[in-house]
């Protein structure tokens, strides 16, 4: 036996380089032959081929041979074989799932590719493609982002082209690029309170501090490609996007993102309304989210979420050790003008 | 400003009844938004949300911090008949 597998090796050596000359020969190496759908005992050289063709559609010099000096071969189909690139790579055209980041962050997950106005966009979050509202329209985004070696300009993939500002608490600046209109939103809103109170004869009033600028339901943002050759409408290790739904509870749910990769989960609540950390001082409130078990780390931000139809329903921002935090796909769409 | 006021409190209160007819009984989201705001002023609590018991029941989770809130939040063990569930789910940060 041991003889044989040897000869099969020795001979695979000689001959490996004009059997993957054949068309459709993606790969050789030494393995029991297969018939009939079993494994044999008899060594043989197995030629991988994309795809199984009828020899009759083969010409003469791309057909494996049955055998080679005396070896049996076998042939089985493969199809095409890649390499498996990690997340944190540089991909062109770039799919969703993978590494991204406006100039300043580290890196979060490039969700999936939408449309807006008959363009196509890279939807991600707020904290990854505009820097939690520090950004400007028209920045660049890197593809990787910073973190994973992503640098400017070589790796520039699209421009910052809208965001949707998060709200932050007792922050007059209603973020970080000197917009304060957030605040008057919430002043005219303890106004009408107030005078409510007034009205009901209360003796509690409200006060400004206690009354919290406007709840975030999204933390999102596109960006447009510079090239549309670089757009892969498709999500790393998930597919291309059959449309969108509105997650349930127990909904089953799945994710691509560039740390923790393919992950799957369940929607546990619905109706979430959580406070959630933005660097060490920040806080910001979201309301009408989505929760599901630990299914995400640090830079998966930005993940689309599917369900196990493909549909879109969800776009991943946060999460501790026990539980991940999802933007409905809705909120997200209706904020920006958005669709598949 | 006030007759406006009046106005709106007039209006609120006849949708409330309109709803009270409609239902006879407020659903499990219409508490979990009445009390939302109470429970997340205390510290300790990052979220409130509704979800499903063993059984598949619907219930109001309120999520806390860490292990020690469980114990030392004054938290309700159900809101006007609907079940009250806790879960540690730790600081939730932006990721």
């Amino acid at each position: 036996m041991n003889e044989a597998i040897t000869t099969a090796r020795t001979l695979l050596q000689k001959r490996s380089k004009e059997l993957l000359s054949r068309a459709n020969v993606v790969a050789t190496g030494v393995g029991f032959k297969v018939t009939d759908g079993r494994r044999t005992e008899t060594p043989s050289i197995i030629c991988s081929v994309e795809r199984r063709v009828p020899a009759s559609t083969l010409s003469p010099k791309d057909l494996v041979p049955q055998e080679l000096d005396g070896v049996p071969t076998d042939v089985i189909e493969t199809g095409r074989i890649r390499a498996l690139q990690s997340p944190t790579g540089r991909f062109r055209p770039a799919p969703g799932g993978v590494s991204v980041g406006h100039r300043d962050i580290t890196a979060g997950t490039l969700g999936c590719w939408v449309h807006r106005d008959g363009q196509w966009m890279i939807l991600s979050n707020n904290h990854v493609l505009a820097n939690s509202n520090a950004a400007e329209i028209g920045d660049p985004i890197l593809q990787p982002g910073p973190y994973d070696t992503g640098g400017y300009p070589d790796d520039q993939i699209a421009v910052l082209e809208d965001f949707v500002r998060i709200n932050f608490p007792g922050d007059s600046n209603g973020g970080s690029n000197g917009d304060s209109g957030g605040c008057g939103i919430a002043g005219s809103i303890v106004s009408v309170l107030n005078g409510i109170a007034e009205v009901l004869g209360s003796s509690t009033r409200v006060r400004s501090y206690s009354t919290r600028q406007v709840d975030n339901l999204v933390d999102a943002a596109i960006a447009r490609p510079l090239k549309e050759e670089d757009v892969l409408p498709e999500i790393l290790n998930i597919g291309t996007v059959a449309g969108t739904a509105s997650a349930q509870l127990g909904t089953a749910v799945k994710k691509s993102g560039r740390t923790t990769g393919f992950t799957q989960g369940e929607i546990l609540q619905v109706d979430v309304t959580v406070d959630v950390q933005y660097g060490t001082n920040l806080v910001a409130r979201f309301t009408d989210q989505l929760m599901a078990g630990a299914m995400s780390k640090g830079g998966d931000s930005g993940s689309a979420v599917l369900d196990d139809q493909n549909r879109l329903v969800g776009l991943l921002f946060a999460g501790s050790d026990q539980t991940t935090i999802i933007n409905r796909i809705e909120n997200v769409f209706d904020s920006l003008n958005l669709s598949l | 400003m006030k007759i406006n006021n009046v106005l709106l409190v007039l209006a609120l209160a006849s949708a409330c009844q309109a709803a009270d007819m409609n239902n006879g009984q407020k659903s499990i989201k219409d508490i979990k938004a009445e009390h939302e705001s109470q429970l997340m002023a205390m510290t300790g609590v990052v979220s409130v949300g509704l979800g499903q018991d063993a059984e598949g029941n619907p219930v109001i989770v309120i999520g806390v911090e860490s292990e020690e809130f469980t114990s030392t939040l004054a938290l309700p063990r159900e809101l006007e008949n609907y079940p009250v569930k806790f879960q540690v789910v730790g600081t939730i940060r932006a990721r």
